[in-house]
């Protein structure tokens, strides 16, 4: 009996001196150390590349700009949602847009950073993979591109060659560096890094073919930002060839009736698409642009925060193709409105019932159609304009004009140039195009003519008159950077 | 009577022996150690029904017989037992029982000892305090009970977790939560919900340094330790049975009320020009009502329902308690409701004279399901936006049921409840097993392992035919369980020198670990009401599974030391290692002294009669908190889907340095009894936190918006108090007021990268060095009387100084330019609680209060119910009627067409005095079980929640603890009556 009493105590001693493994990694994620080391995890790397781009495609990254430009007019029970952004006045640089937008442009950046820090460590086994690794470098190159040339059009004031070299845009972050506090790079030299990744990504996708609706990034798109960016850049002759290159290319023809310029937005068909993210349910779903649906399942009827003035409606004619597409007239309704009633809302982000993105009008999922040709023929109007080569630009005008119903215009000089601002204008609508054309053809504006009584009516909103020299035209950086960077400079007016 | 009941009471039925010697009178009589008579005391001839009273001065006479035991007891005092040989007189002085000071405790591993005994400082709340509330968690039960403790309900779901924090905030985004230890295991706080407070033998907080440094890397917020019941040794076991029931309402409808009526709401509507009279006519013909609509969103008289069931008993070897308890208990809002069945089995044996082994079971099943429309919700928090002319009756009054209101436009709440079910079932379970060893006698060997584990599921669904997406129904389930093993060895040595000299000295180690594993699936395209699993959907099928875990592994020891019980003191020291610590750092160490001076044992205090006791005590030691994630510590990289193949980015940052929170805490404490009736705890103490977890922001341009890591330091210093008195005792008649409090000071000393202050974004709060955690906002300087805008005050060079200076004002807001200090502070300072115990006969009327002082919120309600043009078209508080309409008015709010900002106009003192308990009882005279012995007693009482609350808050409930509220489901009260019996 004594001896088992001293045997158990020996026992409950030793377990006192048991060790116990306490190291814990999480299940779902691997340590970065641990990732560079095959082209197979390049290949995860270059998929994520993808991924978060589609990620900033649409939404609040084209949603944010119209509704703060003069389009559109927020409605009596709008929310207050986006209401700074759309009042002007108390859109301040703690805003949320602001932030978010500056933020995830910049993640995605410090993703692509990484990657591209990454894939120069790994050695390829065989060609086969020496060319996948570089179409990747090339994809990381041409992501980056597209952020900054994001960026600077939000942060920075419309490229003009002549202030270019001391005006800021934002900072350039081109390795990864958690501490680094970097200052903001000037216009110029962002726009030259910008076209140095595209000169990178031109090579190494060269033998990416564009094909329609591509899904991956191919030279096609590599030429369509190419264009977009000289434009931005005032290059019109760089932005020229660059779209008249892809017009010329004949692979991505315009839509020539009203049923398949419908089926283009609504249906998703992918005519006219030079780019466009993979989208399917459920796991791999875009940003919408919604705001201006509002489908009400539980009122059968449309409850959108904002609504387009009615002369932006009134500009499309009622033969062009785009007007019955871009617009519908539903009955709205609203605890403010008294009693439900007829109105027309945007219906270009509807989205479809037979795609399977949707399974009823109250989601709005549609692919974000990053690049499209008719971009194209406007970057080549607007730029043979610019050089002096009226011809040109009215070929390209025209040629987008007919095939969306309408006739051809013969105008000149300033009234051709306005020709194809509306154009672009019509066109592009909703999106996000219009604040930062207004921006670079210095142009303020005065909202007008809103759908009553829907509209919210005063001097804030239907009403607001914005200088071209308003300073709230170029975003303030967020005040995070602000306040944690003591290298950032603010813009001014904020 | 008198007579009578006292001979039942204490004579029971044993009246066995017959063999009357010669009795004869004794007489004498009671005084105090003061020398005070002691009136009302019961002389009682032991194992006899004879029985009587002193008199005023204390007098008795009583017949006994040769050698007879005569016991004398009265309140407050010790009994005494004399035996009786020759004498004819005999008076006796009872000294004063100090029942406090030899409750025992369980202090940091090793055995029991009696409170007084302990160096650390603790309180202990005692289990009638903590059951038969109504409300499931036992925690609640712990406001205003513990000088110090902040306890507060910010919601009214009725499977609300209370937060909780000891002496101030002691870590600014490490956590404030107390580490919970449920009879020596550590248990997660959200567990607590689950478990019976009924169960509940004890809740001790421990406070300074010598009681929790023991703890480690987990102890920095204090430990809670809940012991459960156990049995006691008897002839006979107790059966205790209860049953109550009750209805919830809403604790303030004040806020409700604020909302206009229809007709106030057109006159503004006019007066603004918002709607012509023409449309206000148009309104009236199409909705003829005007619709009280806050009881339509928050019900009233909501049902609660609670039965409890408990035996307890054994023999001197082996003791038992077992119980089973139900509460059913519904939400004021929709869909918001919790019941609970829980079980419990303690027991405890002694398999022989060296062996103790015990077994405790508690698990138990609750149901819970929350109101889902959230706090930005038109269907939940912002629904009081609803116009009072709508209607959810028709003309027929009939109620609309699966269609939209007419003009609000939404469902009615008890639609969107019916048709989205999300009901959770949640197994909970804790087993502790202990087998303890005494192979030397002081020596003691003790292992025990338990666990805190839940197995949770969730089933989601729309149904298919819900008006608002018909035959598209979703279903989701979810899976969680959570497992929390841990394994504690410790070898105690305890011995006394030469009859003063005591030491005990303890060692252990322990291993915890956790480990959380979530998976849930879901599909869409249900058609059916009738099928609705999972494997009915056709698409939208997706799964998704997550898997956390954590691990301590630690060592520890005391050493305790006591001179002849006057002069205690003690040591500890604890290594921690654990997975969540950065790769540079290998553990963390933490240690403790104190000591405690037992000054009644002096001389000179031995003959102070009003000093019944008095001790004070020092300690002073480090703790850590482990508040950081997970991983944390690790760069990661996780997965997303690009065209249905595998995506690979950066999710965490990773921080190889970074390490738990250090406190080191220093406390001086005095607790005294006086006068036999008085008891006093006080106590100063001051808490240093270093290296403070934050979120240290990072420029976005890093990828990142924040990065954990360890920057900072803050002080906390203040004082606690907790006084009780018996006012009147006796056998008939009894009343104990008390009150405890806390009052802490708190101060930034440092921030990270050397910064002066730090605004936390869109939170209105700031860290500020050389300042307590304030609220900073831009500062309203009045609506001006000549133009009719809002004012603002600039802000001086120094934004941590509130500079409000008439002259230097704006009318154009900024929120980032014009944030300053506003001088108040985000924490409450100054908590406490107050009430009383009484009694007459056998009614019983007990008060509880609980208060806090200096607590502020930004009441965002505000921000939309006080915003008339922001919010145009949506009903509003009346308060808004008081606007700028021409020059030289003075009004609160600017002229109409300007939008009231996030300023400090929403910045509310949220005060509060809250009526926490309230409870009036009866218990049957014994007469009534007289000639049975069935029943013991009975009892029927009345008990209330939150019956009656002070506020100046403006909002729904001041009780939230947040920096910034709105849409708050607020809390509740309840009136409940209940039955007592006893076997």
């Amino acid at each position: 009996m004594k001896n088992f009493k001293n045997i158990l105590g020996i026992i409950l001693l030793g377990t006192v001196v048991q060790s116990c493994n306490i190291d814990k990694f999480p299940q779902d994620k691997i340590e970065l150390s641990q990732s560079f080391q095959t082209v197979e995890d390049a290949k995860n790397w270059d998929n994520a590349t993808f991924s978060f781009f589609r990620s900033r495609s649409y939404g609040i990254y084209s949603q944010v700009t119209d509704v703060q430009a003069d389009q559109l007019n927020a409605v009596q029970d709008f929310g207050n949602v986006y209401g700074d952004e759309h009042r002007w006045t108390n859109f301040l640089s703690d805003n949320y847009s602001i932030r978010d937008i500056y933020r995830n442009y910049y993640s995605g950046i410090n993703n692509l950073n990484t990657a591209i820090k990454g894939y120069s460590t790994i050695v390829p086994k065989n060609d086969a993979e020496k060319t996948l690794l570089n179409q990747y470098i090339g994809d990381a190159h041409f992501a980056r591109a597209y952020y900054y040339l994001n960026l600077t059009l939000r942060f920075a004031k419309a490229y003009n060659a002549s202030s270019a070299e001391s005006d800021l845009a934002v900072p350039l972050v081109l390795v990864p560096d958690l501490e680094a506090k970097p200052a903001r790079a000037t216009v110029d030299a962002v726009y030259k890094q910008i076209l140095s990744d595209i000169a990178i990504a031109k090579t190494n996708l060269m033998s990416q073919k564009g094909k329609l609706a591509a899904t991956r990034f191919t030279i096609d798109a590599v030429i369509a930002l190419e264009a977009r960016v000289k434009l931005y850049m005032s290059d019109w002759g760089g932005a020229a060839n660059a779209a008249v290159q892809l017009i010329k290319e004949g692979k991505y023809p315009l839509t020539t009736t009203q049923e398949a310029f419908r089926k283009l937005w609504i249906d998703d068909s992918g005519d006219e698409v030079i780019f466009q993210p993979v989208v399917s349910r459920p796991n791999e779903l875009p940003n919408t642009i919604s705001t201006t649906y509002g489908y009400s399942a539980a009122n059968k009827d449309y409850r959108p925060g904002f609504m387009p003035s009615l002369w932006v409606i009134n500009s499309f004619s009622n033969a062009d193709f785009r007007k019955s597409v871009y617009f519908k007239e539903v009955t709205v309704g609203g605890q403010s409105l008294d009693k439900p009633q007829k109105g027309i809302v945007v219906n270009k982000f509807a989205g479809s019932l037979v795609t399977g993105l949707n399974i009823d009008l109250t989601t709005n999922y549609v692919t974000p159609k990053v690049f499209r040709i008719a971009e194209m023929y406007l970057v080549a109007a607007e730029s043979y304009f610019k050089a002096g080569n009226e011809f040109e630009a009215l070929k390209y005008l025209n040629e987008l004009r007919i095939a969306r119903g309408l006739t051809a215009v013969s105008s000149s000089g300033n009234s051709l140039f306005k020709d194809i601002k509306d154009e672009r204008t019509k066109e592009l609508i909703f999106e996000g195009f219009r604040l930062d054309d207004l921006k670079r053809w210095g142009e303020g504006f005065q909202r007008r003519d809103p759908q009553l009584p829907f509209a919210r009516t005063g001097a804030e909103y239907a009403d607001k008159k914005v200088e071209a020299n308003n300073l709230k035209f170029v975003w303030g950086l967020p005040a995070n950077d602000v306040t944690i960077n003591p290298n950032i400079v603010q813009n001014p007016g904020w | 009577m008198k007579h009578k009941l006292l001979s039942f009471l204490l004579g029971g039925a044993i009246l066995t022996s017959v063999a009357f010697a010669q009795e004869r009178k004794i007489t004498g009589r009671v005084v105090s150690t003061s020398g005070q008579a002691v009136s009302d005391a019961t002389v009682v001839v032991q194992g006899s029904n004879v029985a009587t009273k002193t008199d005023a001065n204390g007098n008795y006479s009583i017949s006994v017989s040769k050698g007879g035991k005569v016991v004398f007891r009265s309140i407050g005092f010790e009994d005494q037992i004399v035996t009786i040989s020759d004498q004819a007189t005999l008076s006796v002085t009872l000294s004063s029982s100090n029942s406090a000071l030899d409750e025992v405790v369980v202090v940091g591993y090793g055995s029991a000892r009696k409170v007084g005994s302990v160096v650390g400082a603790l309180t202990k709340v005692s289990g009638k305090d903590i059951g038969g509330k109504p409300t499931a968690n036992a925690l609640e039960a712990l406001q205003g009970k513990v000088p110090g403790l902040q306890v507060f309900t910010s919601n009214g779901e009725p499977s609300t977790t209370q937060s909780i924090r000891l002496d101030g905030v002691g870590s600014l985004s490490g956590g404030n939560t107390p580490l919970y230890v449920m009879d020596g295991i550590p248990i997660g706080s959200g567990s607590i919900v689950s478990m019976n407070p009924e169960d509940f033998e004890s809740v001790t907080v421990l406070k300074d340094a010598s009681a929790t440094s023991i703890y480690g890397a987990r102890a920095a917020n204090g430990v809670i330790y809940i012991t459960t019941k156990k049995g006691k040794a008897g002839d006979r076991a107790t059966i205790t049975a209860r049953a109550q029931y009750g209805w919830s309402n809403l604790a303030n409808r004040k806020p409700q009320e604020r909302f206009m009526t229809r007709a106030e709401l057109q006159g503004l509507w006019l007066e603004t020009g918002y709607r012509t009279q023409a449309q206000i006519d148009e309104i009236n013909r199409t909705y003829p009502n005007d619709f009280k609509w806050d009881e339509y969103y928050y019900k009233k008289n909501v049902p609660i329902k609670q039965y409890d069931l408990n035996i307890s008993g054994g023999s001197e070897k082996t003791q038992y308690y077992i119980s089973a308890g139900y509460i059913d208990q519904e939400g004021v809002m929709y869909r918001s409701n919790f019941d609970r069945i829980t079980l419990r089995s303690n027991i405890t044996s002694k398999i022989n004279n060296w062996t103790t082994v015990g077994l405790n079971l508690g698990g138990g099943y609750d149901r819970r399901q929350t109101n889902g429309w959230g706090a930005n919700s038109t269907n939940g928090g912002l629904s009081m936006f609803v116009l009072p002319w709508f209607s959810p009756y028709d003309a027929e009054g009939n109620e609309y049921y699966d269609k939209a209101i007419p003009g609000w436009g939404r469902y009615n709440p008890k639609y969107l409840a019916d048709m989205n079910p999300s009901p959770s079932g949640n197994q909970q379970f804790n087993p502790t097993a202990f087998i303890e060893v005494k192979p030397l006698s002081g020596l003691t060997l003790r292992s025990q392992a338990g666990m805190d584990y839940y197995n949770s599921r969730t089933s989601i669904r729309r149904l298919p035919s819900y008006d608002g997406a018909k035959g598209k129904g979703t279903a989701t389930e979810e899976y969680s369980q959570g497992v929390y093993r841990t394994i504690t060895n410790t070898v105690e040595y305890k011995n006394i020198f030469k009859d003063v000299h005591e030491f005990i000295v303890l060692g252990g180690q322990e291993y915890s670990d956790y480990r959380q594993d979530d998976f849930s699936g879901s599909s869409g395209g249900l058609t059916d009401d009738r099928l609705i699993l999972l494997s009915n959907g056709t698409i939208d099928k997706d799964v998704k599974q997550s898997i956390d875990e954590y691990a301590f592994q630690s060592y520890f020891g005391r050493i305790s030391y006591n001179f002849d019980q006057k002069y205690f003191v003690d040591a500890t020291v604890r290594r921690d290692e654990s997975s969540r610590f950065g790769k540079n750092l290998k553990g963390a160490n933490f240690w403790s002294v104190g000591a405690m001076w037992n000054a009644k044992k002096e001389t000179f205090l031995q003959n102070v009669e009003w000093v019944n006791d008095l001790r004070m005590r020092l300690s002073t030691g480090s703790q850590g908190n482990s508040g950081l994630g997970n991983y944390d510590a690790l760069a990661t990289v996780g997965t997303n889907t690009y065209d249905n193949a595998v995506g690979w980015g950066i999710s965490t940052p990773g921080n190889p340095n970074l390490s738990w929170e250090k406190q080191l805490k220093t406390t001086f404490g005095v607790s005294a009894n006086l006068f036999g009736r008085i008891t006093l705890d006080a106590d100063y103490f001051h808490r240093t936190t270093s290296s403070l977890l934050m979120s240290v922001p990072y420029p976005y341009t890093s990828g990142f918006a924040e990065v954990r890591s360890n920057a900072g330091n803050l002080v906390n210093n203040g004082f606690n108090l907790g006084l009780s008195a018996q006012i009147f005792k006796s056998e008939d008649y009894y009343l104990t007021p008390y009150i405890n409090f806390g009052i802490v000071n708190q101060k930034v000393t440092e921030i990270f990268q050397g910064k002066d202050y730090w605004v936390v974004p869109n939170t209105g709060v700031s860290w500020a060095v050389g300042k307590p955690v304030e609220f900073f906002y831009p500062v309203q300087a009045g609506v001006n009387p000549d133009n009719g805008l809002m004012q603002w005050y600039l802000p001086g060079d120094n934004i941590s100084q509130s500079t409000q200076d008439p002259n230097r004002v704006t009318t154009i807001f900024n929120s980032t330019a014009l944030q300053q200090s506003t001088g108040i502070k985000r924490y409450p300072p100054f908590n406490g609680g107050f009430g009383f115990a009484s009694g007459y006969k056998g009614i019983y009327l007990n008060v509880d209060f609980a208060f806090s002082k200096g607590k502020y919120l930004i009441n965002n309600d505000r921000y939309f119910f006080e915003n008339p043009y922001n919010f145009a078209g949506n009903n509003q508080w009346r308060d808004v009627l008081d606007y700028w309409k021409k020059p030289g008015d003075i009004t609160k709010f600017p002229k109409y067409g300007q939008v009231n900002q996030f300023d400090s106009g929403l910045i509310e003192d949220a005060s509060f005095l809250r009526m926490k308990g309230l409870t009036i009882g009866y218990n049957l005279p014994k007469s009534v079980f007289r000639g049975q012995n069935f029943f013991r007693s009975a009892r029927v009482f009345y008990t209330g929640r939150n019956l009656l609350t002070f506020t100046n808050y403006s909002g729904p409930d001041p009780e939230v603890d947040s920096n910034l509220t709105y849409g708050a489901n607020p809390n509740t009260k309840q009136s409940v009556i209940g039955l007592e019996l006893q076997f």
